[in-house]
């Protein structure tokens, strides 16, 4: 139980990254917004079976985790958390899809599998991206970048909103979690006939708890956006990372790269 | 001077849920004054602060301050003068730094970035807490993240300051810490509290609330000496001014 109460108090970690300075860190929040939706919709065009082509696109995440010193096990927890949504949406593929795509000897790899496993990446990379970006850019200042893309004022408000009220909502969590298991020490999780009572006071405590902050924001002058102070200015070496970027995630999508490695090697073997 | 009165005019205020916290009470508070407003729990002096800074607008009644009357059309104004700092300081930070907590109230207020940072530096060194400026506010104990509370309004320069119980939670040194820090500051001061021996420290006026009517109204010194008054509203003397428990000598 602790380890839960831990990582519930752990939701801010991703707003404490964003507090880094690294090379990352400091492009352009635009840019990266920009540049992380680009790689959404590029590894999302990818079409159902493929499996070869998506691999170079992991390359994006990889370096940009290494550039900005994001340490990779909270990382990748967080990703676990989302990769079971990813094997429910395709584990019925390998069920109804028998066409045979491949065979070697005894082995048959079936549609339905390389489909399963094209969906699995695919989401692997989306969440990645995103985790990334939140990593290194923080909620604020993505939210800045919504608005500098014309995105409606109460969207992003929402947004932010929703954002700080999941960590409110997971302190409070934490906090009856902690008051539930000091009374009932010997229980390893919470017995059912306490989730109602349980729930409920949750529900009023994060609702008046979000009420206070939301209050308490209001009255230093907060109307709807933040700010976080002297927007920053788009630089040559802003455009270059998005620019630099996006040619790479057209060509990946635009060529097989992999195979293209393949054939040249093999070409020069032969 | 006439700006700098905070009037409240038979003020009363009903909970959407039909409970009256707040029937009829008006008082005026004069350019620095530092005011004490004591009453048991629930006796309404939340929800009285509330009111102060448009929070929560009267059922009847009204409240101005200075020459303003605090409604929706006021409020940004009202709001900068007026700084609230809540009972629970985790309410009050929720930026990622204190310096970006800091930072909030001002940012808001489309001030340019050498003000803002002049103001954030001033207000944390203000509180003594310089050294705490790039933590998270989450991770400050309890009496340092009262002054980060404390310093984000004091960043927008408010006249007036708002405290509902500011010493609750605190350790006795954070808590002497807390009043040393108040007494230097030359604001008018409103402070909720059921802290009696901080509010006989800190302001030379208190105010009594007993079921959301004001019950009395003076000097510190003689309120608070009020035993059958205290006793009446859910409160009791003093330690400060209480004789002496161990040797019986009177005060
Ligand atoms: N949101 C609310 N809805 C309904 N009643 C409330 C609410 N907040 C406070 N009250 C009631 O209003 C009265 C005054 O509360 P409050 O101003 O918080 O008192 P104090 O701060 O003096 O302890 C209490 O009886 C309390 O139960
Ligand atoms: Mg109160």
């Amino acid at each position: 139980m602790a380890g839960i109460i831990q990582s519930l108090y752990e939701i801010r970690f991703l707003d404490e990254l964003a507090e880094k300075r690294t090379v990352i860190h400091n492009i352009h929040p635009l840019a990266k917004l920009l540049t992380t939706l680009i790689y959404i919709v590029a590894v999302v065009s990818f079409e159902k079976y493929e499996v070869s082509g998506l691999l170079p696109l992991i390359f994006y995440p990889v370096i940009i985790i290494g550039l900005a010193e994001i340490p990779l096990l909270p990382i990748l927890k967080r990703l676990l958390l989302v990769v079971p949504f990813a094997l429910g949406i395709g584990a019925l593929n390998p069920v109804f899809d028998h066409r045979i795509v491949f065979t070697a000897g005894w082995f048959t790899l079936t549609g339905g599998w390389v489909s399963f496993f094209s969906i699995v990446i695919k989401s692997i990379l989306t969440v990645l991206a995103a985790l990334t970006v939140i990593a290194t850019t923080g909620m604020n200042r993505i939210s800045f970048a919504l608005r500098l893309l014309f995105v409606p004022r109460v969207l992003v408000l929402q947004l932010l909103l929703t954002y700080r009220y999941i960590s409110v909502l997971m302190e409070e969590v934490a906090r009856v979690l902690r008051a539930y298991h000091m009374r009932a020490p010997l229980h390893k999780g919470v017995r059912y006939n306490a989730w109602g009572s349980l729930a409920g006071n949750l529900l009023i405590r994060t609702f008046e708890r979000a009420q206070n902050v939301y209050q308490a924001m209001v009255l230093r002058g907060f109307t709807g956006e933040y700010k976080t102070g002297g927007a920053p200015q788009i630089t040559i070496t802003d455009l270059l990372y998005l620019t630099v970027w996006t040619l790479f995630f057209a060509a990946a999508r635009l060529f097989d790269i992999p195979a293209l490695i393949g054939s040249l090697v093999t070409g020069v073997v032969k | 001077m006439s700006h700098h009165i905070t009037e409240v005019k038979e003020l009363h205020y009903v909970y959407p849920d039909g409970l009256e916290a707040l029937s009829g009470v008006s008082f005026r508070i004069y350019h620095g004054e530092s005011v004490g407003l004591v009453g048991a729990n629930g006796a309404g002096k939340s929800t009285l602060l509330m009111l102060l800074v448009g929070v929560l607008f009267p059922s009847k009644g009204e409240v101005m301050v200075g020459e303003m009357p605090v409604n929706k059309k006021t409020l940004p104004l009202i709001r900068q003068r007026v700084g609230m700092v809540f009972q629970n300081p985790d309410d009050q930070l929720f930026m990622n730094t204190v310096y970006d907590d800091v930072a909030f109230g001002p940012r808001n207020y489309n001030l340019g970035e050498p003000e803002v940072e002049k103001r954030v530096i001033q207000s944390i060194e203000k509180v003594g807490i310089a050294h705490l400026k790039d933590r998270a506010p989450y991770k400050l104990s309890g009496g340092e993240k009262r002054s980060a509370a404390i310093a984000t309004i004091l960043s927008m320069i408010p006249d007036i300051l708002a405290m509902d119980e500011p010493s609750s939670g605190l350790d006795p040194k954070s808590r002497r810490r807390l009043i040393n820090l108040l007494k230097g500051f030359s604001h008018t001061k409103i402070i909720a509290s059921h802290d009696l021996d901080m509010v006989l420290e800190l302001c030379e006026r208190t105010m009594v609330l007993k079921n959301g009517k004001l019950v009395a109204d003076g000097p510190t010194a003689e309120i608070l000496n009020d035993a059958v008054l205290l006793e009446n509203c859910g409160l009791e003397i003093p330690l400060g001014l209480q004789n002496c428990p161990v040797c019986g000598s009177t005060k």
